[in-house]
């Protein structure tokens, strides 16, 4: 079958099949072209205009690169793998090139279609569902991901996929399945696409940084993912000579994430767009069909039918911006009007939740009582919002860094990279993620006073104490 | 989830039975009493056993606020004199019971807590290698996890793990079954 070189700034070229085109014209896939890659990240760095298609592209790329090195790097534990396997595979396949290519496309297709189910502005869009007691769904990218490669494999039945390798790529999506009762080949493609060092961050890091302008999230892709090899473990490692190349792509990720990703801009437009969101989900008489055009798929039923599936096709950062301003409520357009002008709130203060440990993976629960608060206060004149982040830690002491990155020396051991490098440290200096903050901001030239708020978010904490 | 409390809960449990309130421990502890669905939605399999990020963050956070320090020996304690809110989550009694259900049954050692957490991970499955032959799935299954040690039990001692597994999830359900 005919296949096709796709251009691409970090690649040069991405080969693609005539099957690989197949599911890359699906509508479902060609959607991710007016989904934006960074779409808040914009107003800082107005040049990061790029999308997930592309990112989805270059995922499939590393993935495919990745796993072919995998095999010709590990071959007895590949074997092993095989050997394991649910389904007789050696004698599905007589050739073991014929083998070896199916497992290359099942990482190629896992890594194509990993994002699938993004959702305008991705994660503000989710965090605003968790955050809100009247979201019509907790929008979450991957388990509707996985729905919808689904039914992409359906609507693809005639044209000769293999059942097989549809099979693994839709186990290796689904997310309700835990690693734990993946099969040995879907452990090894889930870690390639999901893990400490994976594709998705192996292309999304140097593809922001690239299109923002910035070099803080370049690291050699090529020599990293010619050497990695399958540990003694059965983890995804590399070999001594890309040990420095991996400890690179986490202060890749280090540097992406104090400069992007967190910028304080960016995390102003993001507590703005999650206000905007909740206002709509609480909006009075609202129910959840009236939210359609906000959020088009709110159970997996919903895939197979034709007019939500319709709408979740056309459901882009403008849609749904514009499905927002036409609700014609003019708390959301007067916000809506300032986001799409720049004209943002302010900085005022921090809260460190590690001091209310049972706001630790209550996040939302937290944010539901803020919320309470701020439609509260909203009839004192007092114009504010609020989001929670993670302080961001240094990479060396991360338990990714301490314990997961992984080299396979000579001699076959496996050994974590920041000993490799001579870098490792106590259990006990071991971080986890940085302290929760709760970053809230003002309206600029608001009257009201930033200690009694300040007063009123601490008195609501309080009920997070042990 | 009020994971400050759970594991507040849990050291001061793990230290009246005498088993070390190390990390490790609390993990197992907090992963066990769990209900099902925030089992599957916070912990994933890691090279100690299941393991739940939250549950660590959680422990510093306790940490830092002094509400847990250094025991004099290994491990972790509560602060002379603290006293922790009431809460009627049935999770807190589960806690108990789980300690309880590990002392009483001899599993008192950090890593026999973390097998029998991961072949209670292990055991919940639907795959059709593990409904025939659960305790070679569960060894087969190891050794892809990097769970090596697990890999290298015999078949026995894998049985052994699980009729206690089972023991402790019947335990469970009463207390569950009390609580509603």
């Amino acid at each position: 079958m005919t296949g096709k070189r796709i251009r691409d700034p970090l690649y040069g070229f991405i080969r693609v099949d005539g099957l690989d085109l197949k599911i890359i014209d699906h509508k479902l896939v060609q959607r991710l072209r007016w989904i934006s890659q960074l779409p808040l990240e914009q107003l800082v760095y107005p040049s990061a205009q790029h999308s997930r298609f592309e990112h989805s592209l270059g995922v499939m790329h590393l993935a495919e690169i990745a796993a072919d090195r995998l095999i010709q790097n590990s071959k007895e534990r590949f074997d092993e793998a095989v050997d394991a396997h649910s389904s007789p595979l050696r004698k599905d396949f007589k050739k073991e090139e014929d083998l070896h290519n199916f497992f290359v496309r099942c990482a190629k297709w896992s890594g194509l279609l990993h994002d699938l189910g993004h959702a305008p502005f991705s994660h503000t869009l989710e965090d605003a569902c968790r955050y809100s007691v009247n979201a019509p769904v907790k929008y979450d990218h991957e388990n509707f991901g996985y729905f919808l490669a689904r039914k992409i494999f359906e609507d693809l039945k005639d044209v000769g996929l293999d059942k097989g390798l549809m099979g693994i790529v839709l186990r290796v999506l689904n997310k309700n399945i835990q690693l734990s009762d993946l099969y040995p080949l879907e452990i090894l493609i889930r870690r390639i696409i999901d893990g400490p060092m994976d594709v998705d961050k192996g292309d999304y890091l140097p593809r922001d940084s690239y299109h923002c302008g910035v070099n803080y999230g370049v690291y050699d892709h090529t020599f990293l993912w010619d050497n990695v090899v399958i540990t003694q473990s059965f983890q995804l490692g590399v070999l001594p000579k890309a040990a420095l190349e991996a400890w690179g792509l986490t202060l890749a990720r280090h540097k992406m994430f104090n400069y992007v990703y967190k910028h304080h801009v960016r995390t102003i437009t993001d507590a703005l767009l999650v206000e905007i969101l909740q206002l709509s989900f609480d909006a009075p008489g609202m129910n959840h069909n009236d939210l359609r055009d906000i959020v088009p798929l709110q159970a997996p039923a919903d895939v197979d039918v034709g007019q939500n599936l319709h709408k979740f096709v056309h459901w882009t950062d403008n849609s749904l911006l514009k499905a927002l301003d036409s609700l014609g409520n003019s708390e959301i357009s007067s916000r809506i009007e300032a986001f799409s002008s720049r004209n943002l709130y302010k900085k005022s203060f921090a809260v460190n939740l590690s001091a209310y440990p049972n706001a630790v993976g209550n996040e939302s629960d937290v944010l539901q009582r803020i919320n309470i608060l701020k439609n509260q206060t909203a009839s004192q004149g007092m114009a504010w919002n609020a989001i929670p982040l993670n302080e961001i830690i240094v990479p060396v002491f991360d338990r990714k860094v301490q314990r997961e990155l992984l080299v396979q020396e000579d001699s076959g051991q496996e050994i974590p990279v920041a000993e490799y490098l001579g870098f490792g440290v106590d259990e006990d200096q071991i971080q986890e993620q940085g302290d929760m903050f709760l970053h809230v901001f003002v309206k600029p030239f608001s009257s009201f006073s930033c200690d009694d708020l300040k007063n009123r978010v601490a008195d609501l904490l309080k009920d997070f104490e042990v | 989830m009020r994971l400050g409390t759970y594991i507040a809960t849990a050291v001061t449990k793990l230290c009246q039975k005498g088993i070390l309130a190390g990390k490790t421990n609390i993990q197992k502890v907090i992963y066990f009493a769990l209900p099902e669905d925030q089992r599957k939605a916070f912990y994933y399999p890691y090279h100690y056993g299941p393991y739940c990020s939250e549950v660590q963050q959680s422990v510093n956070a306790l940490l830092k606020n002094s509400i847990l320090v250094p025991s004099s020996g290994k491990g972790l304690v509560l602060k002379t004199g603290w006293k922790q809110n009431q809460s009627d989550d049935p999770v807190i009694n589960r806690i108990s019971d789980v300690v309880n259900f590990l002392s009483a049954n001899g599993q008192v050692d950090t890593s026999t807590i973390a097998n029998l957490a991961k072949i209670h991970l292990l055991s919940k499955t639907d795959r059709e290698d593990a409904l025939s032959d659960l305790p070679w799935y569960i060894k087969n299954q190891s050794r892809f996890l990097g769970w090596l040690g697990l890999a290298e039990l015999s078949r026995n001692e894998i049985e052994n793990y699980l009729s206690l597994a089972e023991k402790m999830d019947a335990k469970l359900m009463e207390t569950a079954g009390a609580d509603s």
